[in-house]
C-alpha cells in the first residue's frame, strides 16, 4: 500500500521484532504488519518473551509487548528487563487496551519507550515503532561511526608522532655523519637520558610523556654544530682560543635554529629542546657556557644531558681520541677534569653507571 | 469480498473497512483472524458466562472474570466486532466497579450478539 510504503523505508529486514501477546489473533494483526519490513518472531505469553529476550538480547531491535496476560504481564516483563539492564538498550513498545494513569506510570517508570493503546491503528502503531527504530539505528551507526574515527585520528595522532621522532632523529644523526660519526651517539644521549629519569628520583615529578619528551629533545642538543665551518667542526688537532669561540656558538645557535622551526613550537618537545641545546653545556659551579648559569639555574634536564654527552664522549672512539676505559672515565668525571657536575646528579649517575656502561661493547 | 459477505459480517456488528485497514487491506489474513474468531474466544467466553453464574466469591475467581472479560474485549475490538466490542467493554466497567450480579445480568444482552457473530463468520468466512 501506497501509505505505508515511505513508513517503510530505511527500515532492515535484518532487524528482527518480538511480539509477545497472549492471543494467537492480535499476534497475527501486528505480525501483519510489520513483516513485510521486519524479521519477526513471537511468544505467546511473557515467561516465554523474556526467555527469548535474555537468551540474546541484542536478536530483537524491539518488542511489542501486551500488557495483560496469563503467567508473566507485560509489567513483569518490563521489570525483570530493568534487572537486566536492558531497558533503554531495546526499545520496548508497551500495548495494552487500558491505558490507565497507574500502568502507563509504572511502564515509563521502566523505561518502557512507549504505550500503545488498543485496539491499535496501524498508521499509527507503524510511524511510532519505525521511528524510534530508526533513531536506536542511527545513533548504534554514528557510534560506531565516531568510534571508527576516533581510532583513525589515534592512529594519525601515532603516525605524527613517529614522524617527528624521526625527523627529529634524521636531523641529529645528519649533523653527526657531518661529524664523522655514526648517529650512535645521540641515540645512547637519548637512552642515557631516559634511564637517568626512570631510573632515578631524577625524574620525580615528571610524567612518562614529559620523559619521553626530554629524552627526544636531548637528541637535538648539538643541532646548532650544523652552523660550525666543516674545518673547525672536523679539525684533528687542538683548537685555537678562536676556534673554540667559534665552537662554544654551538649551543645559542642550535637554540635559535630551533626556534625557527614554527611546527616544533607547538610541540611539547620545544620547550625541553631549546633549554638543551643552549644548556647542555653550562656547569654547577658556574664555568660552563654560554650564559655562565650556576647550580639550580641550570635545569635537570639539560644538567642530566651535558652529563650523558661527556661520558659519552669519553667512553667512545672520536676523530681526535680513542675510547677511555670505563674507570678511567668515571675518575675524569668525578675529578672534575670535564668541569664539575652536580653532586647529587653524580650520586644517581654513579648508582646506573653500570647499566649504562653495557651501551658500550668494547671493539 | 463479495457485496453479501461484507454485509453479512456488518449486520453481526463487525466493521469490515476498519478490521481491513488494521490488516493493511489484507483481505485473506482478515478471513483467517476473522474464522479464529470462534475457536479463540470460547474458552475465554464460557469460563466467563461460568464463573459469573457461580457468583464468584473467591478473589481468583474476580480476577479471572476480569481478564476474560477484558481478552474478550481486546480481541473484538482489534478485529472490530464493535457492536460485541463495546458491549464487553460495558460489562468490563461494571466488573471493575465489584458489580459481579450486573455483569451476569449483562450476559443475557451479550449472548446472543455472541451467537450472532460465531454464526456470521462461520457461514461467511471460508
Amino acid at each position: 500500500m501506497a501509505a505505508t510504503l515511505d513508513i517503510e523505508e530505511g527500515a532492515q529486514m535484518n532487524e528482527e521484532i518480538l511480539i509477545i501477546d497472549d492471543d494467537e489473533i492480535n499476534r497475527a494483526i501486528l505480525d501483519n504488519l510489520f513483516s513485510g519490513m521486519y524479521a519477526t518472531d513471537e511468544a505467546e505469553n511473557g515467561r516465554i518473551g523474556l526467555e527469548k529476550i535474555l537468551g540474546n538480547p541484542e536478536k530483537f531491535s524491539a518488542i511489542l509487548l501486551d500488557a495483560k496476560m496469563p503467567e508473566m504481564d507485560g509489567l513483569e516483563v518490563l521489570r525483570h528487563m530493568k534487572e537486566a539492564g536492558l531497558n533503554g538498550k531495546i526499545p520496548v513498545f508497551l500495548i495494552t487496551a487500558d491505558a490507565s494513569d497507574s500502568v502507563m506510570r509504572e511502564a515509563y517508570r521502566l523505561e518502557v519507550m512507549d504505550v500503545i493503546s488498543k485496539p491499535i491503528v496501524p498508521y499509527v502503531v507503524l510511524r511510532r515503532v519505525n521511528s524510534v527504530m530508526e533513531l536506536f539505528r542511527a545513533r548504534k551507526q554514528l557510534s560506531s561511526r565516531v568510534e571508527i574515527q576516533s581510532s583513525e585520528l589515534i592512529e594519525k595522532e601515532h603516525r605524527i608522532a613517529d614522524l617527528n621522532r624521526g625527523l627529529f632523529e634524521a636531523l641529529a644523526a645528519a649533523i653527526e655523519f657531518r661529524n664523522g660519526e655514526s648517529g650512535e651517539h645521540v641515540r645512547r644521549i637519548h637512552d642515557i637520558t631516559m634511564l637517568m629519569l626512570e631510573k632515578t628520583d631524577l625524574g620525580d615529578g615528571l610524567s612518562e610523556e614529559d620523559m619521553d619528551n626530554i629524552a627526544l629533545a636531548a637528541v637535538m642538543h648539538d643541532v646548532g654544530k650544523i652552523a660550525i665551518p666543516d674545518d673547525i667542526l672536523n679539525k684533528p688537532g687542538r683548537l685555537t682560543k678562536e676556534e673554540f669561540e667559534v665552537i662554544k656558538t654551538h649551543t645559542v645557535r642550535g637554540e635559535a635554529l630551533l626556534e625557527t622551526i614554527p611546527q616544533l613550537r607547538e610541540n611539547k618537545v620545544f620547550g625541553y629542546a631549546c633549554d638543551i641545546a643552549r644548556h647542555h653545556h653550562e656547569r654547577w659551579d658556574g664555568r660552563g657556557y654560554p650564559d655562565g648559569l650556576k647550580g639550580d639555574e641550570i635545569s635537570v634536564w639539560a644538567q642530566i644531558v651535558s652529563l650523558a654527552d661527556v661520558y659519552d664522549a669519553l667512553s667512545s672512539k672520536r676523530v681526535y681520541k680513542d675510547a677511555y676505559p670505563r674507570e678511567k672515565v668515571i675518575a675524569m668525571i668525578t675529578g672534575g677534569e670535564c668541569g664539575v657536575f652536580n653532586p647529587v646528579l653524580l650520586d644517581r649517575f654513579m648508582k646506573i653507571e653500570d647499566e649504562l656502561s653495557r651501551m658500550y661493547v668494547p671493539e | 469480498m463479495d457485496a453479501t459477505m461484507k454485509k453479512n459480517l456488518e449486520d453481526a456488528g463487525i466493521n469490515v473497512d476498519e478490521a481491513l485497514e488494521r490488516l493493511l487491506g489484507n483481505e485473506r489474513l482478515m478471513a483467517k483472524v476473522l474464522k479464529k474468531f470462534p475457536s479463540n474466544s470460547v474458552s475465554y467466553y464460557t469460563e466467563l458466562q461460568k464463573d459469573l453464574e457461580g457468583g464468584a466469591s473467591d478473589e481468583e475467581t474476580k480476577k479471572a472474570i476480569e481478564f476474560n472479560c477484558h481478552s474478550l474485549k481486546g480481541v473484538c475490538l482489534n478485529l472490530s466486532i464493535t457492536r460485541l466490542g463495546n458491549l464487553f467493554t460495558e460489562q468490563l466497567g461494571m466488573i471493575r466497579n465489584g458489580d459481579l450480579k450486573g455483569a451476569g445480568e449483562f450476559m443475557e444482552r451479550i449472548a446472543p450478539e455472541y451467537e450472532k457473530v460465531i454464526s456470521a463468520i462461520e457461514s461467511n468466512c471460508q
